[in-house]
């Protein structure tokens, strides 16, 4: 499996945790419109969750202009995630 | 993972109660599956409206603090008005907050929010206190978090009054305690931002996320904190910690190496860490914990090591139940828990055993069960972290009652010595004292409103300024007898309207049942009844899980229900309730009434 699809697969788990939802499936076209409760503060947890599972630093207003997935799990291999 | 195991693991954590040790996703993960499911749990709560008003963003903490709030058995609506507007929302008697009609305010300011005033603490206190006056013209209990510290070493030169903005916090915070500690509760928050520490108490880069200045990872161990202490406010601190005693009180078995060989005293750490562990529980019944044992020793050989061993902080007297015997745990706290008289989810049992709080945990879930293994020099602080035993402002009534628990101890010996029970209470010569000092005693009757659950007619409660208030239509009952003066026990709220005298509502407290004092109280009211040419007296009753005793008694009363659902009713008579009990002061409060 490439960086990418582990990065994938673990940042699901984390939408698991932060919307205590088991059901929800991420993929690279995946936007904030598709999951419902995905607002400002949920933001937030992802980005927290992530700093911990990948040890990195990230920039919330960097983070905020993605525009699908594809971009955030890249962004991340970018800044070597541990994994 | 369909709902029923979602709903499975939902209880498994609300049993938890250690919920500050949870990593903080799966913290908030379990508090969001609650407040999505609460109306699937069915449980019978108090009901609570809370209003938690602060300048920084609270959104995540709340959800937080509704979990701890329903571990401890409250059913919490919590809101929050929007970002910055704690000021706002406090002097506007039109507010949002206001208009929602909260039970409780909470307002939890910053040391961001300190006005300064030239460090001047009066005119601070002054401004706080100008605050509160529209949730006091509500009828609103107000809740205060006391000034945090700021996160810098620099601006504490104790040389340089007048630059100095530490000084100027902490006689604040004094001054507001001194002053106003009758009309606000305040809640201290220096040992939390201890614990805490620095790094995540002041989370800069989270406030300059979201405007929240602690970290996520501290909010599992602040909204415990803060819980614990709304939740013994409300009345539901835990009042009872139960003991196991070989490997928890001390090291070893007692049964295997005697009262010489048990690792207890200065000599070895974990000695060390034993006397600490006890020093700290004597310190807890000092403020009114009520302490038991319960182990599977012989009681002879258990009891040997109270009375014999030097080092033992704790001593024979301060236990109010000692049960030593070979029986499961579970019904030995059953039995605990009926010599009481008090409910489960009062109690906290400890053991070093994993399967004995295994086996009481299945069994009774509603105590409290904590397994203490590994160091015992961390046994006191894992359970003092928790918060179970805190509770309202102490009050003189709460030392009593320690000590008529183990008045109660004494009757239960003397009762299987004694022909009949009639005659054992009579020789107790019982008296009811009728309390006219209404405004002295306000605090303890509010407190009893608040507290009690078996003998409570319904919801109605008074506010310490509505009793101060309604003075004449309140009965306030002392019960003292040869062994002891148990205080303030029975507190009925009532009025006379149209030649019918009306019970608002009428508590007693459970450790004065099976007294008969509620027939004394029928004969007073019967006597104040005919004084005032009452023709008949009626109540409201409201059926709740926990008042079954009050509905067993006022049907042997002679209470007959109405065609109004919670109305009851009996017409004043001249009957003679044999209850030995003598009154005093009656006459000068009838006169008076």
């Amino acid at each position: 499996m490439d960086n990418n699809k582990i990065i994938l697969k673990k940042l699901e788990n984390i939408f698991h945790l932060v919307f205590d939802d088991e059901q929800i499936k991420l993929s690279y076209e995946t936007t904030a419109l598709d999951i419902e409760e995905w607002d400002s503060l949920n933001q937030i947890k992802i980005i927290l969750a992530c700093e911990k599972e990948f040890l990195v630093k990230l920039n919330p207003r960097e983070i905020n202009n993605f525009s699908n997935i594809k971009e955030m799990v890249e962004h991340l291999n970018a800044l070597n995630a541990q994994i | 993972m369909n709902n029923k195991e979602n709903l499975k693991k939902l209880n498994f954590f609300l049993k938890e109660p250690a919920f500050l040790d949870l990593e903080v996703n799966l913290a908030m993960q379990m508090a969001k599956r609650l407040k999505k499911n609460k109306k699937l749990l069915k449980n019978k709560f108090s009901k609570i409206k809370l209003s938690i008003l602060s300048n920084f963003n609270i959104d995540f903490i709340v959800e937080a603090i509704n979990f701890c709030l329903y571990q401890r058995g409250i059913d919490a609506e919590i809101t929050a008005p929007s970002y910055g507007t704690m000021f706002t929302e406090l002097l506007n008697s039109k507010s949002n907050t206001y208009k929602n009609k909260p039970n409780y305010i909470l307002i939890w300011p910053s040391h961001k929010d300190i006005q300064k005033y030239n460090y001047n603490p009066k005119a601070e206190v002054s401004f706080w206190h100008s605050l509160w006056s529209n949730s006091k013209k509500n009828n609103i209990k107000i809740f205060q978090i006391l000034f945090d510290k700021p996160p810098y070493i620099h601006f504490n030169n104790p040389t340089n009054i007048k630059n100095n903005f530490i000084s100027h916090i902490n006689q604040t915070n004094i001054q507001l305690e001194k002053k106003y500690s009758d009309e606000v509760s305040f809640i201290p928050i220096d040992q939390l931002q201890i614990n805490i520490g620095s790094k995540n108490w002041h989370d800069a880069r989270m406030y300059n996320i979201c405007k929240q200045p602690f970290s996520l990872e501290a909010i599992p161990e602040i909204s415990q904190f803060i819980s614990s202490y709304l939740a013994g406010n409300l009345g539901k601190n835990k009042k009872v910690l139960i003991l196991d005693l070989d490997n928890t009180i001390w090291g070893g078995e007692i049964g295997d190496l005697g009262t010489e060989g048990i690792i207890l005293g200065k000599e070895t750490s974990d000695g060390e860490g034993f006397t600490n562990f006890q020093e700290y529980i004597k310190e807890l019944h000092k403020t009114g914990i009520i302490l038991c044992v319960c182990s599977k020793n012989d009681e002879v050989i258990a009891k040997e090591v109270f009375k014999m061993h030097a080092d033992m902080k704790i001593k024979l007297k301060d236990i109010s139940c000692f049960v030593a015997n070979f029986k499961d745990k579970a019904s030995n706290i059953t039995y605990i828990k009926n010599f009481l008289n008090i409910g489960y989810d009062s109690i906290v049992f400890v053991d070093d055993s994993k399967i004995e709080c295994e086996w009481v945990r299945k069994k009774l879930p509603d105590v409290t069960t904590i397994n203490l293994t590994g160091d015992p020099s961390g046994f006191a602080k894992k359970i003092d972290r928790l918060g179970l035993f805190l509770k309202g402002p102490q009050t003189k009534e709460d030392k009593k009652r320690i000590n008529s628990y183990k008045t109660l101890k004494k009757i239960e010996q003397i009762k299987s010595s004694s022909n009949s029970l009639k005659d054992f209470l009579k020789s107790l010569e019982p008296k009811l004292f009728i309390e006219d000092r209404i405004p002295y005693a306000a605090e303890r009757i509010e407190q009893l409103l608040y507290k009690t659950n078996q003998f409570k007619l319904n919801n109605t409660i008074f506010e310490k300024s509505t009793i101060k208030e309604n003075q004449k239509n309140i009965l306030a009952l002392r019960f003292i007898d040869k062994l002891n003066d148990y205080g303030i026990v029975v507190v009925v709220l009532y009025d006379i309207k149209k030649e019918v005298l009306h019970i608002k509502n009428w508590v007693m407290s459970c450790r004065v049942f099976s007294r008969n004092i509620e027939f004394a109280v029928l004969d007073i009211l019967n006597k104040i009844a005919k004084k005032k040419s009452c023709k008949k007296i009626t109540l409201e009753f409201t059926k709740s899980s926990k008042n079954g005793p009050a509905e067993t008694a006022i049907k042997n009363l002679g209470f007959n229900p109405t065609k109004k659902t919670s109305l009851y009713e009996l017409y004043t008579n001249n009957k003679i309730y044999k209850h030995f009990i003598t009154f005093q002061n009656l006459e000068k409060v009838i006169k008076n009434g």
